[in-house]
């Protein structure tokens, strides 16, 4: 159940990154960047809880995975602040 | 290091979910009081793994972020039905 | 030469409001013939474009507070939701007049919104180009 769940919270990451790519090459908006980045960083957070749970029971990826997450929202922050006037 | 970096993410959620409000009082797009809530849920996910020092795959904290990401997803449906009913 | 003749008030109200210069046509066909309500067909006739662009028109307009559409029969007629909003209007309408160069300037030249355009990464089905 949780694999399911971590693949379905995985692609909608990776459409809202694509989604996010493709406006900002429309737009040059900044805030799309970084926004794309974010999503993409919650992607690859989502796919290290996939095998964290799946492919590699006996490693312990937990710091990975909260660091990817930290990692992942640090440029949507900056995006927020600097760049949604 | 996992606590500092939880709090942290949970603090990011927090203030995103805060911007994403503010954009929708702004713009009135519903979408992003979609990404709002997500990021709320999202920081409550955090928090609660955190608080109970649970592994999120083996209790159903998943749950949570379940909701988050499909908030986000209803929201895109959201955008693209209005969308579809003006054009 | 610049758009900075116009008022900010008024550039605000175009950045927020009006997307092309059909848009800010159709108000301004809506507001001088107010209270009369028109079609969609009548709209695209008066302004020569294709009816499914003058419903989007009118739409807009109506999200924007500046029109209303009848729920019943789709017409639309100028209607804008506050007197401040009106009277902004109809300073854009004698400015268009007046400085018509200018006003299309400030149109086509106004910065472009990343909030408007994070909503838009997410329509996948393409209506009329934002202008």
């Amino acid at each position: 159940m949780a694999e399911l769940v971590y693949i379905l919270c995985g692609l909608t990451s990776l459409l809202c990154a694509i989604a996010l790519w493709r406006g900002y090459r429309q737009s040059r908006a900044r805030l799309l960047l970084w926004s794309c980045l974010c999503f993409f960083g919650l992607f690859i957070n989502n796919v290290l809880l996939f095998l964290d749970k799946i492919a590699l029971p006996d490693v312990d990826l937990s710091l990975w995975r909260t660091g990817s997450a930290l990692v992942a929202l640090l440029p949507l922050l900056y995006g927020l602040i600097w760049e949604s006037e | 290091m996992n606590r500092l970096m939880q709090g942290a993410v949970v603090m990011g959620c927090v203030v995103i979910a805060m911007f994403f409000l503010r954009f929708w009082r702004k713009s009135r797009d519903r979408l992003f009081l979609f990404f709002s809530a997500a990021f709320a849920l999202l920081a409550i996910n955090w928090t609660a793994l955190a608080l109970t020092n649970a592994d999120e795959p083996q209790t159903m904290l998943y749950l949570i972020r379940l909701m988050a990401f499909v908030l986000i997803l209803i929201g895109i449906w959201d955008k693209n039905r209005a969308a579809a009913k003006a054009g | 030469m610049t758009d900075g003749t116009l008022p900010p008030h008024l550039l605000s109200f175009i950045a927020t409001c009006i997307r092309t210069v059909v848009e800010l046509e159709a108000l301004l066909f809506l507001l001088h013939h107010a209270p009369r309500q028109f079609s969609a067909d009548e709209l695209a006739r008066e302004l020569r474009i294709d009816p499914q662009y003058a419903k989007q028109e009118m739409t807009d307009l109506a999200q924007h507070g500046l029109a209303e559409l009848d729920p019943q029969t789709g017409h639309g007629k100028y209607a804008a939701r506050t007197p401040e909003l009106d009277q902004t209007v109809r300073e854009l309408a004698k400015l268009y007049i007046e400085r018509r160069v200018s006003v299309i300037q400030a149109i086509y030249n106004k910065p472009s919104d990343p909030i408007q355009s994070f909503a838009d990464a997410f329509k996948f089905r393409k209506g009329k180009p934002r202008g």
